[in-house]
């Protein structure tokens, strides 16, 4: 237990650089090797992951782009039929107000026409009658000069 | 007769590292109870330092040993 | 008692196995043996264990392995730094070595940590590499330099640290193996049956990972103040 002998710690010594070379060799190598290639192999799926998530986050983008584009081309096609509605309507009222209004005038001017025909007539049948009476009075024979003047 | 009140006054060292161990451990429930989260840590220094505490112990007690095996 | 006194001596004495009759006889002791042992099972067992690894899909049993390795790399690593990265193999060696030599009473072979021939070796492996690894890391003259430090009246205290530090990891190992040992044998001499399996929970197996952890600790301590300082 206690006599210190020179060969026997440098066997011990040797002994334990050999441990020392088998250990890494069989133990810590292949052991790290393996945590390392995972890591390794962990990061390259990483990578990948995130390349995926960006090429997915751009088309996302553009589709999104694509969509507002729609949206915006949808709202203007609605905007110019709306418009051009508008435009139909107005000129129909219009045409509709015009015709209408040539309709009125024609309608005034037919009853001025008739109006005047009535009045002419009436004034002919007024004569007539002015001539009648006063062929009448005339065959009476009795003239009354007031009467005529009036 | 001297021999072994040699080796039994080397082997009072252990008085010191009782001391010693037993004034850690106090500490180190101290800390424990002001931060119970820190428990893992406390732990392991706890022991580094009992096992260095303890070295002193077992000096003593090599040298009873040695009085004992060599002049014996 | 007396018989008593002739067994433990017995069993504390390190047998010589067989003599290599060169250069005047080199006795080979128990210790020396019980390392090769222990060099066949932890090779054995390292072989068994990283036979079929896998990058993929793991197994628990591999996972559990690589935990435990990556554990305790991750242990001396957060201790030495980037630096001292190529002495963590032998770290972790000297780890294994000690806690299964510790461990390995259990079994009816002789801790070779109870021979301080072992622990001696042991030692002086260490302080070669604590010094080493500061030639190493800072050349000679920086190495020289670093025992100047704080102050040039400090120096003798620094290399008398070089014979100390050594001396009491040897010390530490092989007297709480031994004391460890020696207590054990008392309490199977008391009682026999039952009570030593509780004891020797603590004394084989605690006892000696602590110790192993503890070598491994300090040596790793001295050496990142080695590498570190500038």
């Amino acid at each position: 237990m206690l006599n210190i002998d020179f060969w026997n710690i440098a066997f011990l010594i040797i002994n334990i650089i050999i441990l020392y070379l088998l250990m890494k060799k069989f133990l810590v190598k292949p052991v790290m090797g393996v945590i390392a290639k995972r890591q390794e192999l962990i990061d390259s799926k990483m990578n990948e992951a995130l390349m995926t998530q960006e090429e997915a986050d751009s088309k996302k983008a553009e589709y999104e782009e694509k969509l507002v584009n729609a949206h915006s081309e949808a709202k203007e096609i609605i905007e110019t039929a709306r418009t051009q509605a508008q435009a139909e309507k107005k000129e129909i009222l219009d045409g509709a107000r015009l015709e209408s209004e040539q309709i009125k005038e024609k309608a005034k001017q037919e009853i001025q026409i008739e109006r005047e025909k009535a009045q002419h007539e009436v004034e002919a049948e007024v004569t007539q009658l002015a001539m009648i009476a006063a062929r009448k009075i005339l065959k009476a024979g009795g003239v009354n000069d007031t009467d005529s003047n009036k | 007769m001297l021999l072994a009140i040699g080796a039994g006054i080397a082997a009072l060292s252990g008085i010191g590292a009782g001391i010693g161990i037993g004034i850690a451990t106090s500490k180190a429930c101290d800390a424990i109870a002001r931060q119970p989260e820190a428990t893992g840590k406390i732990r392991s220094t706890l022991l580094i330092g009992a096992a260095l505490a303890e070295a002193t112990a077992v000096y003593g007690f090599v040298i009873a040993l040695l009085i004992i095996i060599l002049l014996g | 008692m007396d018989e008593f006194v002739e067994e433990l001596m017995a069993q504390l004495n390190c047998e010589t196995v067989f003599t290599i009759p060169i250069f005047g006889g080199i006795k080979i002791y128990e210790s020396i043996v019980v390392t090769w042992i222990i060099m066949a099972i932890l090779v054995l067992i390292s072989i068994l264990v990283t036979r079929n690894l896998k990058v993929e899909n793991p197994g628990k049993g591999q996972l559990l392995l690589e935990s435990c390795v990556e554990g305790i790399y991750n242990f001396f690593l957060d201790i030495l730094g980037n630096k001292g990265k190529r002495y963590i193999p032998y770290l972790i060696t000297v780890a294994l070595y000690i806690g299964l030599s510790n461990m390995i009473g259990i079994f009816g072979f002789k801790p070779p940590t109870k021979d301080i021939n072992v622990t001696i070796a042991l030692a002086l492996m260490s302080i070669v590499l604590i010094e080493a690894s500061g030639i190493k890391q800072r050349g000679v003259k920086g190495w020289l330099k670093s025992y100047k430090e704080p102050t040039a009246l400090i120096t003798p205290i620094n290399i008398m640290e070089v014979f100390i530090r050594p001396l009491s990891l040897c010390m530490r190992l092989f007297g709480n193996i031994l004391g460890a040992f020696v207590i054990m044998e008392l309490i199977k001499l008391l009682i026999p049956v039952g009570l030593p399996v509780v004891f020797s929970l603590y004394f084989d197996f605690f006892d000696g990972l602590i110790q192993a952890y503890v070598f491994v600790f300090l040596t790793s301590l001295f050496m990142s103040e080695k590498i570190e300082e500038e």
